[in-house]
């Protein structure tokens, strides 16, 4: 059975409560929790909430989201990361989804070095808490968000910093084309610790705009093959983001995507 | 100056424009040339002097259904032999859609195509530039680094396969200063923008209006030996809002701020 989670950023103008029951309701057992929707719920609240729903926590989204241009920066920037690996910790997330941050003129391998500073210190943190933390590469159009762009550049880093609290997070839309993705799914799957999956659509030209699996032109099936049969034990998160998704309604998009669950496991 | 950056002025507009502002050398749009006609495009380039750059575009191969790869690559040797009539530097190619191939599957059915294409550029000798896309261009071809465009380059190693550097799609590249001085040569084509923060499309801006490091990258190839030109090609709706001829002013007011000409910037 694909050990799925649904995203809160599937439905990102719902509130946290909206979410949480409407979830539950379809047998949605694991979620992705939104810091943002948290916070606005509030977070005791929140947490009883999730635990009322036998609700697991895939990842708590989102830290980092660091001013990779400016040092000055950075000692608040990690207080708050540090805050919210507490918090992961306290909702009982399986781990911290990090973006890197934007890195401004910088080259790949300058924004790199300062990251690979700030990672540092996080982990520290993150080995208090022994909560894993997983990078996610974004799109080269989101430099706001990070400056890795691949799998592979992620993995390497990876593989570079080598703990087992640092994984890279698979964000189909962005890499379902890229160079060597079987080879690295079947090679480095240690290193991945959440699957986000949706589809996109031919003659998409701008991101996030993506669609329930099945609606677009990835081939999900396949890449979900590859990650059981490299032994994945992660979540699968279905995380569908974007314009088609407002035009389609949440209700749908979600009945949409886990209908492809469906189908995929025979039922 | 790549037609496209004036995207809807017809083929004679661009000439005439481009010519008043003392451009000397252009990227000639396919569409649009054909839509003018292709005898009196001709025509009308040589009578202008320019030199052209690239011949954009040919490729677009259907990469999963080789049944259409003779008709799409006799379409392509008819637009190198007009690319080597109008006596272009540079034809830009595309590889063309994979649709559920893997990389790996698109460049070894591409590579197959491109052992049949070369020998037509050698023939008719004009280079190709090969452009990666960003993922989203995936219609457009399987390569999306200038760094894994590189590595097919060095593989097939013929001087008839260049890459083609697109600045929107590659400033941020891994390893791109590394790649720039070490495999310049490889490089047939710079086509430079710029890009405007929170830009989450291909949109492009002016040169100047946006956050790549563009000096800083001309610099690299420069440095590196750079022997090509650099393609100024914006496109997008920052393009239609600025409009065509502020777009080019902008653009050619860095130009000029980058060779020591202009005033500084204020």
């Amino acid at each position: 059975m694909l050990r799925y989670s649904l995203d809160q950023a599937t439905t990102i103008n719902w509130t946290f409560e909206q979410d949480i029951r409407h979830f539950a309701s379809l047998g949605v057992q694991a979620v992705s929790v939104q810091n943002r929707k948290l916070q606005a719920y509030g977070s005791d609240k929140g947490k009883q909430l999730l635990r009322d729903a036998g609700m697991k926590i895939s990842a708590l989204l989102s830290a980092g989201f660091f001013t990779l241009t400016d040092a000055s920066k950075w000692p608040a920037q990690l207080e708050t990361a540090k805050r919210m690996i507490g918090t992961a910790t306290e909702i009982g997330a399986e781990r911290l989804l990090l973006q890197a941050g934007p890195c401004g003129a910088m080259s790949y391998e300058e924004a790199e070095a300062r990251f690979k500073h700030l990672l540092g210190e996080l982990l520290k943190e993150a080995e208090r808490h022994r909560m894993p933390l997983c990078l996610e590469p974004n799109n080269a159009l989101r430099v706001d968000l990070g400056y890795i762009h691949s799998l592979h550049d992620g993995l390497d880093l990876a593989d570079e910093v080598d703990s087992p609290l640092f994984t890279i997070c698979f964000e189909t839309s962005n890499m379902w084309i890229e160079r060597r993705l079987y080879e690295n799914i079947a090679r480095r799957t240690k290193r991945i610790g959440l699957v986000q999956l949706n589809d996109v659509k031919a003659g998409t030209y701008f991101t996030p705009s993506r669609v329930p699996m099945g609606d677009g032109i990835i081939p999900v099936g396949r890449i979900v093959d590859a990650f059981e049969q490299a032994h994945y034990q992660g979540y699968y998160d279905i995380e569908i983001v974007g314009p088609e998704v407002e035009r389609l309604g949440y209700e749908e998009t979600i009945r949409r995507a886990l209908e492809w669950v469906k189908k995929r496991e025979g039922r | 100056m790549d037609m496209v950056t004036s995207r809807e002025w017809p083929f004679d507009k661009d000439i005439a424009y481009y010519k008043s502002l003392g451009i000397p050398a252009i990227a000639a749009n396919r569409r649009k040339l054909e839509a003018f006609g292709v005898e009196r495009g001709l025509k009308l380039l040589r009578d202008s002097g320019m030199k052209v750059v690239c011949y954009l575009a040919t490729g677009y191969f259907t990469l999963s259904d080789p049944g259409k790869w003779a008709r799409e690559l006799e379409t392509a040797k008819r637009t190198i032999a007009l690319a080597a009539e109008m006596k272009a530097e540079t034809i830009l190619l595309m590889a063309g859609t994979p649709t559920q191939l893997t990389y790996e599957e698109a460049e070894s059915r591409f590579s197959d195509i491109l052992g049949r294409l070369l020998p037509m550029a050698e023939e008719s000798k004009v280079p190709f530039v090969l452009e990666p896309v960003n993922p989203f261009h995936v219609r457009l071809g399987h390569i999306q680094t200038l760094h894994d465009a590189l590595d097919l380059a060095d593989r097939v190693n013929s001087p008839w396969l260049k890459i083609c550097f697109e600045m929107s799609n590659m400033w941020i590249d891994r390893g791109l200063y590394e790649n720039i001085a070490r495999r310049a040569g490889r490089i047939g084509l710079v086509q430079i923008c710029d890009v405007a923060p929170r830009t989450h499309d291909a949109s492009r801006t002016a040169l100047g209006d946006g956050i790549v490091p563009i000096e800083r990258i001309i610099t690299a190839f420069d440095r590196a030996g750079y022997g090509g030109y650099y393609d100024i090609e914006i496109l997008g709706p920052e393009v239609e809002r600025l409009g065509y001829e502020e777009t080019i002013r902008r653009s050619l007011a860095w130009v000029a701020r980058h060779e020591g000409r202009g005033p500084a910037r204020t």
